[in-house]
């Protein structure tokens, strides 16, 4: 019985822009009714697909259960719209061919939950090792972290993706997994005819290492550890997200204080990556004093890191409650003189990047993702943003401190790589306006509140707007406080399903690099 | 617009790190490695700890350095203290285990009583590398924090090619290997390729406490426990992620310009 389809109304006042209510919210639907919900949930204005997974709840519930979270950003709040599956037959009609950017996610379902959707256009595995015996899931309660993993001693060879053979005068560049500099691993299959690329395939996941298994069975203590380490450049982040998702699901109020300097370290961290972008970018065009130029401002940022937190890349800070430490009220005058020379530095090599015809030359109508296709396929963040995808978690869906600072979201709709440029070079402007707000504003008091987990555990959904784009955690926990799952969805698993599209098209493989560059993405977020 | 960007270079001065001709120093707060007293708090520092880098042991207690993954949760136990140090970096893995209590080793590695011979090629490779050495850096499945804190080796405040040290992209013109991540099992073969890919003589490094000893992720079904289960490993440089000044140590006692130091950093 479908609770949805039964209050038509509902739906479009949970989607509007309403009054007060609680920020998720979670409804029913069954196998049969879930695309036509979705079909009605896509027609409405400000609604977009976030996140879809499945939990073993055999044991507990004696079925497989399916959420499809959306984000109702006029509403400023979450779907999560849960369907129940057999435990014998567990399947439900794909929405892939209605909603592009499920792709991913299903088939990572049916991988590692063996839940089909039936009718996907894909019937490839998404990350499932080579060696591993057919018939073991990941995410079957059976298994546990210890015991999922017997290895029946075949290493992974290479399961490339094998294009159709081209015709002749194609030239095909298999870049990777090991690929040039000092960066992550990843293999791209380039196809070029004379300079112009025609084709391109991607496959990641050659850093899966079970992140959300690895939370199963442990405690608050140490989860936030595991978030931290599924991107560790957005550390900080993660471990937001996901101890939000521990405080509603244990129905705890974090301390004003906390909010405020949570809201200060998560711009610290956005800002130390996109001064880090700045230089890979330049990197990419060759523009070497601008690289070091920004290479020197991240390390200023890393080393302020070290100084509040004892960790450049705020790892251990956040807890569930919220924070481990507090700051001395000196180190808020540290924090404003770094931030004032940060903002006059920003402004004089923006405007010399800018007026650089070397770099922005190859930045303008490069790696073009038209708005279209940044929809269509869930960009998030900057990377959504400098295609058109007006959409922020910091001032959508407020969290932590920001619903009390101002600050303005830069969004462009050209999709090329000046405009992701563009877009996250103004994001540091706004970052550094939000941490001086924070640094005025911020009043003394406690930074952590008591957690305890309610007699019957509970399940809470966190989000942050990372540097990246939109990170989305899940936390189920048992009565004694251990996670029975945890759902991680990093910003950058939702762009790398975006980024093939900007590949191909009056891009020339000189450019390819300067595209990589412009999306900025991690990979370690995407194959967790 | 060229011209201004060199005015800009010059202006901006050196920032460059004499690190190991000056000693340098973390902020106080630093999470670098335990300090641990000997007794209770070795039993209360294995509660807390996520990796099992501290394990309560009979007579002492242990504190394995290359499980460190630096959380800082053993501190919350009286009798553990958390002190800035980076210069962590060992030859070998039994190195970084140290007894919780015992004296320090004085900073000088003991040579190799069961195979003087394997010592002894050590030695020379040392002497190939140690003026000038080419790396290739592989990712074996890490978050991308000890990435990040590679890609700062190059930057102004370190410039690693001033120790001689330089990054390559190909293998064959790689005189060491430096491997991030636990080692995935996708990883693993592409790893292995690129090792054999390398000439010999060759130098294996494992950056982090991934590849120290899988870290966070030891245990599981999708990686190794580090890279010691893979490759033959040269050395191993703690830390999660280890800083630039860390990861300077650590390669410079792989080519053997530095020795690895004692027990209490």
């Amino acid at each position: 019985m479908s609770l949805i389809l039964s209050i038509p109304e509902d739906l479009a006042t949970l989607a509007g822009p309403a009054g007060p209510g609680p920020a998720s919210v979670t409804t029913a639907a069954s196998a049969e009714d879930l695309l036509s919900v979705t079909q009605r949930l896509l027609e409405m204005p400000g609604v977009h697909f976030a996140d879809l997974f499945g939990v073993d709840e055999r044991q507990r519930h004696g079925c497989f259960r399916l959420h499809v979270i959306w984000a109702l950003d006029r509403a400023g709040r979450w779907l999560d719209v849960e369907v129940d599956l057999p435990a014998n037959r567990p399947q439900y009609p794909s929405l892939t061919p209605l909603l592009p950017s499920a792709g991913w996610y299903e088939r990572e379902l049916r991988d590692e939950l063996d839940v089909e959707p039936v009718d996907h256009p894909s019937s490839s595995s998404l990350r499932r090792p080579a060696g591993w015996p057919r018939g073991r899931h990941l995410f079957h309660g059976e298994l546990t972290w210890s015991s999922a993993g017997e290895r029946n001693g075949q290493t992974d060879d290479d399961e490339l993706p094998l294009l159709p053979a081209g015709p002749e005068g194609v030239v095909e560049y298999p870049l990777g997994p090991v690929r040039s500099g000092v960066v992550e691993s990843g293999h791209y299959t380039l196809r070029t005819v004379g300079e112009e690329i025609i084709d391109f395939r991607l496959q990641l996941f050659y850093k899966h290492r079970g992140v959300e298994k690895r939370a199963e069975g442990l405690g608050l203590l140490h989860l936030p550890l595991v978030a931290e380490r599924i991107s560790g450049t957005s550390g900080f982040a993660h471990s937001l997200a996901l101890c939000q998702a521990i405080e509603t699901a244990c129905g705890c109020e974090v301390p004003p204080r906390a909010d405020c300097l949570r809201t200060l370290f998560a711009e610290l961290e956005r800002l130390y990556n996109h001064l880090g972008y700045q230089a890979d970018l330049c990197q990419a065009t060759g523009l070497a004093v601008g690289q070091a130029q920004f290479e020197i401002l991240k390390e200023r940022l890393l080393r302020l890191n070290a100084e509040l937190a004892g960790h450049r890349y705020l790892f251990g800070l956040n807890v569930p409650g919220g924070l481990s430490r507090d700051l001395p009220g000196r180190q808020l005058t540290d924090i404003r003189r770094l931030l004032h020379e940060l903002q006059r530095d920003v402004d004089v090599l923006g405007r010399m990047l800018v007026d650089s015809a070397s770099h922005v030359d190859r930045l303008h109508g490069t790696g073009i993702l038209r708005p279209e296709d940044a929809q269509a396929f869930g960009a998030v963040g900057p990377i959504g943003r400098a295609s058109g995808v007006n959409r922020d978690l910091r001032r959508d869906h407020p969290y932590a401190g920001y619903g009390a600072v101002d600050f303005a979201v830069p969004v462009r709709d050209g999709g090329d790589a000046f405009d992701r440029f563009e877009v996250r070079l103004e994001e540091i402007k706004e970052s550094i306006r939000i941490a001086e707000q924070v640094v005025d504003t911020v009043k003394p008091g406690p930074v952590r509140a008591e957690v305890t987990t309610p007699a019957e555990g509970g399940v809470g959904l966190g989000w942050a707007e990372s540097p990246r784009g939109e990170s989305l955690h899940w936390i189920a926990l048992r009565p004694d406080g251990t996670a029975y799952r945890y759902r991680a969805r990093p910003a950058s698993f939702a762009n790398w399903q975006a980024f093939p599209l900007a590949i191909p098209g009056h891009n020339i493989l000189t450019d390819f690099p300067v595209i990589e560059q412009s999306f900025g993405l991690s990979f370690a977020g995407a194959d967790r | 617009m060229q011209l201004s960007w060199l005015f800009r270079g010059v202006r901006t001065g050196i920032l460059t790190t004499r690190y190991p001709a000056t000693q340098e120093r973390l902020p106080d707060g630093f999470r670098g490695r335990p300090a641990i007293a000997a007794g209770a708090a070795v039993v209360a520092g294995e509660e807390l700890c996520p990796t099992g880098a501290i394990r309560a042991d009979n007579s002492h207690g242990f504190l394995d350095v290359g499980r460190c993954i630096q959380c800082g949760l053993c501190s919350q136990a009286d009798g553990i203290e958390l002190r800035p140090a980076f210069e962590l970096a060992q030859r070998r893995r039994s190195a970084l285990i140290e007894p919780v209590g015992a004296a320090p080793s004085g900073g000088t590695e003991e040579p190799s009583v069961l195979d003087p011979a394997a010592g002894e090629l050590q030695r020379m490779v040392q002497r190939l590398f140690s003026r000038s050495l080419h790396i290739r850096h592989v990712d074996a499945g890490s978050c991308n924090a000890c990435e990040s804190e590679l890609k700062q080796l190059t930057s102004p405040y370190y410039d690693l090619h001033r120790l001689g040290l330089f990054f390559t992209t190909s293998p064959r013109h790689a005189d060491l290997l430096l491997v991030t991540g636990p080692v995935t099992q996708a990883m693993e073969g592409p790893l292995r390729r690129t090792y054999e890919a390398m000439p010999d003589p060759k130098l294996v490094v494992a950056v982090g406490a991934c590849a120290c000893s899988g870290g966070l992720f030891a245990g599981g079904p999708l990686t190794h426990a580090g890279l010691e289960e893979v490759l033959p490993v040269d050395a191993f440089i703690p830390g999660c992620p280890p800083s630039p000044l860390a990861l300077i140590q650590g390669l410079l006692v792989a080519i053997g310009r530095l020795d690895p130091r004692g027990s209490t950093a």
